[in-house]
């Protein structure tokens, strides 16, 4: 459902270009989770966002559903979900209102909407809150809404861009029971994160991302055979122990802030 | 839930498509929710206006009492500084009066003709000079002079009251009094027989209009006390036989035009500041609030053009501009009434439903453009901050053309009808004077809402780019710098700015040959004209084409087309032009024109002096040129522009609507074109649409033109071979029958011709990013 190649985003930042992201290719089939891994500033939130048609990259191109993103914006959109940490909503509208301007946005008819606003209501229990404006839910419901947002246009492709980011645990697991779902759903997902132990529990295959490079990618068992690693966390801190001297720990490398500005290079 | 078969998604794409005006709405709707849910917008926009000018009502009342021409109702106050002076000014200023009174019943027996002799009680007593023996209707009045007067045009109350010595000039500059008269006491030891005169100065304030009336008041009266002596008792106490004349007797005559009222300078001014004040809000929160909300990235990832997003806001920040301004006008009317200055403002009919109507129909004018720039300029903003900052500069510049219209004088030209917000200022002052020019103030709507569109135009162009989104790019210069991407045709957006710049420039040029015509002679005018026309419809898009680095030949169908549909476009050219006069003639069951022998003569006229100048000239100016260029405007940069976004129906209507438009401007308004010309503008944009090509447009509006202004030369030699035609009549059925089948004919043989360009339905119905 999605093809990536050669993708390419480069910034201009202080008067230096920045190399944001560096001819990037991959696929995600029907029904797979895949794993966009990397530490702040890999370059997996502008990747999205290129997928998405927001950015136009600089080379290489983005096919969703076989329309290039770059071209045909509207066809793809029109197939994508988004769900981002730095998603807002409309604090002066109820949830039923927001939910029914965002079908009307994609648009699905306005009889079809509510119908499968009921669907969403039940599969993510936002019955108590549908009424309450925006404003007064807590940051779980919040949460909640956002990702049935994103399914009420029913999307064959769905794109997570840090999704737990500032979440509890609770929270957290409403996410991973999301992803599962949309798994189940034979949605292709791609989630971008930089925690890894959630990452190696949902997803089929993974992308490890750094300065905007893929440096590996596969499957779990194919990562682990080529690195000679057990879990995610490792293969990071052989992977990059290289091209960071100064950098000992995955944690710190994990926490290294982008060259760019953050608003710039995801 | 992910089964999304292809084919289904272009039918829920042309649904949305086709379902476009009813999803404005909703759009509209939820903006609307967001904005008017909002209570500091309820509180700012809709509380505070009431509770504002009821506070500021006194203050209100004393501004507008002395900065307009007072009417009669007002009252005067003047102050005296003792009750001496108080009594001996009281007198006096009876007496003038009564004289005053004399002199308009004279005035008024002189009209009737049936003049009677004055009441004797009236007659000056001999030697009774003055006012200390005045007669029995005079004293009866100046026991309580001021407020028991019967009421005579002119007549105001006037109160008199005593002001501490000493005190006069600065009662009269703090605006506690509108006059001071200080009285020079006169000793009457050396002459005890005479009456006492009354001497003195007038202290009043300098341009002010109330303290001015005052000082007319008293010293009209008093000036008639001294003219009545010389002239009336002099010769009776100088027992002459003839009456005495003054050398110097001149009276002011006002002949000019109205003076500037409260509705026609202030109304603008206010309407700018109300207006623009209800749309920021709106506007930021829309716009730059989306950033800041972190809703834009989300509403930008979904497939709808970015002016569709930013037209439902436009609608959302007009309706809010109009609830604040109609709050405002609302608690300011209740303000006038309640403080008695109705009459003075509004002008002796009072707050009208006419009135009513001007002001609302200028508020719509205000806000549609004021909600447009707003909006262009908030869709650069990152942040709340950065839009306010760019707004105020833009609030003090609209308040500089509201001044202008308290400038006595300034004629409301043609120039003046393209210059934004100065236009509708002037135009309102017009309004409100009952002076409206129609061809200026067509000119005026149409300039603003081209300019409206232009500027939600450049907002569909910056709203939710990742310049404004991610903040990609620095500088302003960047996020306008025409783009490296070669595009093949227009964007919505640049046709609307392409419009908002052809039109005031023909605006202008049609006018400027207009008033050069007469001088110039028939062939140099006709000449004129088709550079004109060249310049305005053909050179001008193609810059801007250029600039845009657009596929010329996309852009203007540029492309041969079938060889059927020359003949086909060659039959309907030469046959469409009695169905346009047919349609020409509903302007006459509309009201919009009438066959009256002035018009005959002009068109007369009009002939007359075309049949000086070759016809090849004639045809080539008015009909070969304009085909050229007006089809390369319309049907090639507008109607491009518009397919992308619209339905091809929707798209030829509306380039026909505006080719229509434009017809009807020119240096007469000439509301009469509108129909026939958007007629033909449907016409000529269904066969572009299905041709994909200018040229048999061009084709079709030459031999038309041609056919018209053919027929127009040779109308002497038509009627010779008994051709001839009433003009103020139907045209035979035979004709119209003969016509209407000719077209039937030539536009089938266009779409049989054109079948294979629309088969596998290719054209471009599918909305594409600004």
């Amino acid at each position: 459902m999605i093809q990536v190649t050669n993708l390419t985003k480069r910034f201009q930042s202080g008067g230096q270009e920045v190399l944001a992201v560096n001819r990037l290719s991959f696929s995600i089939a029907r029904g797979e989770v895949y794993g966009l891994l990397g530490p702040n500033g890999a370059g997996k939130t502008t990747t999205i966002r290129m997928i998405v048609g927001l950015l136009q990259p600089d080379d290489g191109h983005a096919l969703v559903d076989g329309f290039r993103s770059s071209s045909d914006a509207d066809e793809v959109k029109s197939r994508l979900g988004l769900v981002s940490a730095n998603d807002g909503i409309y604090p002066w509208l109820t949830v039923r209102e927001m939910l029914l301007f965002f079908a009307d946005l994609y648009g699905v008819a306005p009889s079809a909407a509510r119908e499968r606003l009921e669907e969403l209501v039940a599969l993510f229990d936002l019955g108590d809150y549908l009424n309450r404006r925006c404003s007064v839910i807590s940051t779980g419901q919040r949460q909640r809404v956002i990702m049935a947002r994103a399914l009420m246009h029913s999307p064959p492709v769905m794109l997570l861009d840090e999704p737990t980011r500032g979440l509890d645990v609770v929270g957290s697991q409403v996410v991973f029971d999301y992803i599962q779902y949309l798994r189940e759903q034979g949605v292709a997902v791609l989630v971008s994160t930089h925690r890894l132990d959630e990452a190696q529990r949902l997803c089929n295959r993974f992308g490890l991302l750094h300065q905007g490079r893929l440096w590996q990618e596969g499957t779990l068992t194919e990562l682990q055979s080529r690195t000679a690693c057990d879990t995610l966390v490792e293969m990071f801190t052989q992977l990059f122990r290289g091209h960071r001297n100064a950098v000992s720990s995955t944690t710190q490398m994990f926490a290294t802030q982008p060259e760019a500005s953050d608003s710039q290079i995801g | 839930m992910v089964d999304n078969p292809e084919g289904s998604q272009s039918r829920q794409r042309r649904r949305t498509v086709r379902g476009m005006p009813t999803r404005l709405l909703r759009l509209c709707l939820k903006e609307l929710r967001e904005t008017l849910r909002d209570r500091r917008t309820i509180v700012t926009l809709l509380l505070m206006p009431p509770l504002l000018y009821s506070l500021l009502g006194i203050a209100f009342q004393k501004f507008i009492v002395t900065a307009f021409e007072p009417p009669d109702r007002v009252e005067l106050r003047i102050g005296v500084d003792s009750k001496e002076g108080k009594t001996s000014l009281q007198s006096f200023l009876s007496e003038g009066d009564r004289i005053l009174r004399l002199q308009r019943d004279e005035e008024q027996d002189a009209l009737s003709d049936s003049r009677d002799a004055a009441p004797a009680d009236t007659e000056p007593a001999e030697g009774s000079v003055g006012v200390q023996e005045p007669p029995a209707r005079s004293r009866e009045e100046a026991t309580d002079p001021f407020s028991q007067r019967a009421v005579i045009p002119g007549d105001r109350r006037v109160t008199i009251a005593v002001v501490r010595a000493g005190y006069l000039d600065a009662a009269v500059r703090e605006g506690v009094i509108d006059l001071g008269v200080r009285l020079i006491s006169v000793s009457q030891a050396d002459r005890p027989n005479r009456p006492r005169p009354l001497k003195g100065a007038y202290i009043y304030r300098s341009a002010s209009p109330l303290s001015e009336a005052a000082v007319r008041y008293v010293d009209d009266r008093l000036n008639l006390l001294n003219q009545d002596f010389v002239q009336r008792r002099l010769p009776a106490m100088l027992r002459l036989r003839w009456p005495l004349e003054l050398p110097v007797d001149m009276k002011h005559e006002l002949v000019n035009a109205k003076p500037l009222s409260f509705a026609s300078t202030l109304i603008p001014l206010i309407l700018i500041l109300m207006t623009v004040t209800g749309a920021v809000y709106p506007a930021i929160d829309l716009t730059a609030g989306e950033r800041e909300r972190g809703t834009l990235e989300t509403l930008m990832a979904a497939p709808v053009p970015r002016l569709g997003l930013l037209a439902g806001k436009y609608v959302a920040v007009i309706t809010v501009s109009l609830l604040t301004a109609i709050v405002n006008l609302g608690a300011m009317v209740v303000t006038i009434v309640v403080t008695g200055v109705e009459e003075m403002v509004f002008g002796p009919e009072g707050m009208s439903l006419v009135v009513l109507a001007k002001t609302l129909s200028l508020m719509v004018l205000f806000a549609s453009f004021f909600a447009a720039i707003l909006l262009a300029l908030t869709s650069f903003a990152r942040s709340f901050k950065e839009a306010q900052s760019y707004l105020i500069p833009i609030i003090l510049l609209a308040l500089f053309p509201g001044v202008l219209a308290l400038t006595p004088g300034l004629e409301f030209s043609q120039l003046l009808a393209i210059v934004p917000v100065i236009n509708v200022v002037l135009l309102a002052r017009d309004l409100f004077q009952d002076a409206v020019n129609p061809v200026l103030a067509t000119a005026t709507v149409l300039s603003t809402l081209f300019y409206a569109m232009a500027a939600l135009g450049l907002a569909g162009r910056i709203f939710g780019t990742d310049a404004v989104l991610y903040g990609s790019q620095s500088t302003w210069f960047e996020l306008l710098r025409p783009t490296r991407r070669r595009h093949e045709v227009p964007s919505v957006s640049a046709a609307l700015l392409c419009v908002a710049l052809v039109f005031p420039v023909y605006f202008v040029g049609a006018n400027l040959l207009g008033r050069l015509g007469a001088r110039l002679g028939v062939a140099y005018q006709l000449l004129m004209a088709g550079v004109t026309t060249l310049l305005v419809f053909g050179v001008l898009p193609l810059v801007v084409a250029w600039l845009q680095r657009l596929d010329l030949a996309e852009t203007f169908r540029l492309r041969r087309t079938r060889w059927l549909a020359l003949p086909a476009g060659l039959l309907l050219g030469l046959t469409l032009w009695p169905l346009a006069y047919e349609i020409c003639l509903v302007n006459q069951w509309l009201g919009l024109l009438s066959f009256g022998q002035d018009l005959i003569e002009s068109v007369n006229r009009q002939l007359q002096s075309w049949r000086q100048v070759h016809v090849g000239l004639l045809i080539g100016a008015l009909a070969v040129c304009p085909a050229i260029c007006e089809e390369w405007l319309f049907r090639g940069y507008l109607l491009s522009a518009l397919s992308r976004v619209t339905s091809a129906p929707r798209a030829v209507v509306f380039s026909a609507v505006l080719f229509g438009a434009f017809h009807v401007v020119t240096s007469v308004l000439a509301l009469e074109r509108f129909l026939p010309s958007t007629f033909l503008g449907v016409a000529l944009g269904w066969v572009c649409w299905r041709t994909r090509s200018l040229l048999p447009g061009i084709l079709i509006h030459a031999c038309h033109n041609g056919s018209v202004l053919l027929i127009a030369y040779y109308q002497t030699e038509l009627q010779d071979l008994g051709w001839g035609h009433d003009d103020r009549t139907h045209l035979p059925l035979t004709w119209l029958v003969g016509s209407l089948a000719s077209v039937l004919i030539g536009l089938g043989v266009i779409w049989f011709a054109t079948r294979h360009l629309h088969s596998s339905s290719t054209v471009k119905e599918v909305a594409d990013l600004p």
